[in-house]
């Protein structure tokens, strides 16, 4: 098995998620279907890197209006009226 | 019904620019439509927006559209079908969205999709599944599914969706409309929400390939705003539906022209090649190597992306927040699991797992060079063929709860459709048959990158000859009565 336990804990971590004991049983089930499936990969040959299709175009550095601080904090679900609020990180 | 609802989005502008028809009838009509469509659950959000006074030579001026709720109107709730974005009011409009409301387009709503756009059958929206308008037990395809079921319903003219891996192509298929992935890097991803960067791509669903070559006429162009958008040239799609295939050359990939094509799709796919024929094409089988392992890169591919894209909804800017959290990192830990369904946090962990240290040779880095193989297979193929001609999927469009549990069965329909978003090739799906119980058979075109008017046209004329985009469900035009 690929995964177990112990891996889907330590993922979970990583993630910033955290599951109930049967979510983990039925999703590391699944998951293992599915890397099994994935694990025909493991035979492709490997091959030079290639140049990539799609290109990215840098823009020019030039100052623009940013978002309207007021309307990006409208979402927040808690703000001082000028920064994010979080719980409190230093005693 | 009434017989606007019978008119493309074209011929529908086209009447309103004569004056045959007024623009608040048509508003009033598809509004009218929309409220009594409950139990087809295909829109997130009923809102309409303000018609803007078009420029004369707008081609879809006044035609009511929708929007997948995964694309952001600003003021409107964008939502992505999550928990995590439910009271999300992004104060942005997505560029393609801005492009047709400033050609003139209504804005009917927004349309329900699989959570973040993550699936293929439409049914791990937080809103709940869409059904398909052909007949209620199945599902309208996925993750665009809301935008083909209010399309198919005649709810309005056209719709836009994302494509990432066949959703827009999926679901257009399942519910008997045309819809197309463009080029990739065509239409500009500003204002769409990320779930997989490489691969995600805006396009048209709508009654037939004409339309959609109209909104992309529209939404196409180069956008700064978008690191991958192409610098052009755009030359008029519409003005490349001629209907003539005479030197056309199509392939037909043996590798998606199998066994697990079932017999309704197979008859239908071989009809649509005669039909092209008659058009002077030439359509043939033919060999397709290094196209196998597609579907397995891209699950890869997806996943890791998505994990990287998803990390960002935290409960701090935006999106649910979780009460009782004791530290921040607990804060994202409660926010994430409260705000992300199943079948998203399955690929998040999925793309962590394949991105860890130990697994990113075996997984990620094979997964790479298979994409650079797909290209190479299909750089090979256009020298012998323009366009390729495949399944969409391969038998009827799952039934409603049918394979939510079974993701290896799922992600392996996929394999018609994601290629195309490997190689940011472009690709279109249309009607091209009827199944015995009903439901709509689609097909799939696609060419070479730029090449989207090829492909239009090959749709174009394939409507020429045949009335499949012609044919609606009962309930067309009625909302939910007729059912």
């Amino acid at each position: 098995m690929t995964i177990n336990n112990k891996t889907m804990a330590d993922l979970e971590r990583k993630a910033a998620l955290s599951l109930t004991d049967t979510e983990r049983a039925e999703l590391t089930a699944q998951m293992n279907a599915v890397l099994s499936c994935l694990d025909v990969l493991r035979t492709c040959p490997d091959c030079p890197p290639a140049e990539p299709s799609a290109t990215c175009t840098l823009r020019t550095d030039q100052v623009l209006p940013s978002a309207d601080r007021a309307a990006v904090l409208t979402n927040a679900p808690e703000t001082d009226g000028t920064f994010f609020l979080v719980p409190r990180t230093v005693e | 019904m009434n017989q606007l609802f019978d008119l493309t989005a074209l011929e529908l502008a086209r009447a309103i620019a004569r004056g045959d028809v007024a623009q608040s009838d048509v508003i009033q009509g598809s509004a009218d439509c929309i409220a009594v469509s409950d139990k087809l659950n295909c829109f997130t959000a009923i809102s309409v927006s303000d018609p803007i006074a078009a420029t004369p030579d707008s081609s879809l001026s006044g035609v009511p559209m929708a929007v997948k709720d995964n694309l952001c109107l600003a003021g409107t709730a964008t939502t992505c079908a999550s928990r995590m974005l439910r009271d999300f009011i992004p104060p942005y409009t997505a560029a393609a969205v801005e492009k047709l409301l400033c050609a003139g387009a209504v804005c009917m709503g927004k349309t329900n999709l699989d959570e973040f756009a993550i699936g293929s059958t439409s049914e791990t929206s937080f809103f709940g599944p869409v059904k398909n308008p052909w007949n209620l037990e199945y599902s309208a395809g996925g993750s665009s599914g809301g935008s083909a079921a209010a399309v198919a319903a005649g709810l309005v003219w056209y719709a836009l969706g994302s494509d990432t891996g066949g959703s827009i192509r999926h679901p257009a298929a399942c519910c008997g409309v045309t819809g197309m992935k463009p080029t990739y890097g065509t239409v500009s991803r500003y204002g769409l929400v990320s779930y997989a960067s490489s691969f995600d791509q805006i396009g048209p669903i709508a009654r037939d390939a004409a339309d959609c070559a109209a909104v992309l006429d529209i939404i196409r162009g180069h956008d700064r705003r978008d690191s991958t958008s192409l610098p052009g040239p755009y030359p008029s799609l519409s003005a490349q539906l001629t209907g003539d295939l005479r030197s056309v050359r199509i392939g037909i990939p043996d590798v998606y022209f199998d066994e697990a094509v079932d017999e309704p799709t197979r008859c239908a796919i071989l009809s649509c090649a005669d039909a092209l024929r008659r058009r002077g094409a030439t359509v043939e089988l033919c060999r397709a190597s290094g196209l196998e392992h597609a579907v397995h890169a891209y699950y890869v591919l997806a996943c890791a992306q998505a994990s990287s894209n998803l990390a960002r909804y935290d409960g701090v800017r935006y999106g649910c927040r979780a009460e009782a959290a004791h530290d921040v990192q607990d804060l994202f830990v409660r926010s994430r699991s409260l705000g992300f369904g199943r079948e998203v946090q399955r690929r998040i962990l999925l793309g962590t797992y394949l991105l860890s240290d130990e697994n990113y040779d075996t997984y990620y880095k094979k997964a790479v060079a298979v994409r650079h193989q797909v290209e190479g297979a299909f750089r090979a193929l256009w020298h012998s063929y323009d366009l390729l001609l495949t399944p969409v999927f391969p038998g009827p469009p799952p039934k409603l709860g049918q394979k939510t549990n079974d993701p290896v069965a799922l992600y392996q329909e996929d394999r018609y459709v994601a290629c195309a978003n490997l190689a940011g090739l472009p690709a279109l799906s249309m009607p091209c048959g009827m199944r015995q119980e009903g439901l709509p058979i689609g097909v799939q075109l696609l060419g070479p990158r730029m090449s989207d008017g090829a492909v239009l046209n090959a749709a174009f004329a394939f409507q020429q000859e045949t009335d499949f985009h012609r044919r609606h469900p009962p309930m067309f035009g009625l909302g939910g009565d007729a059912e």
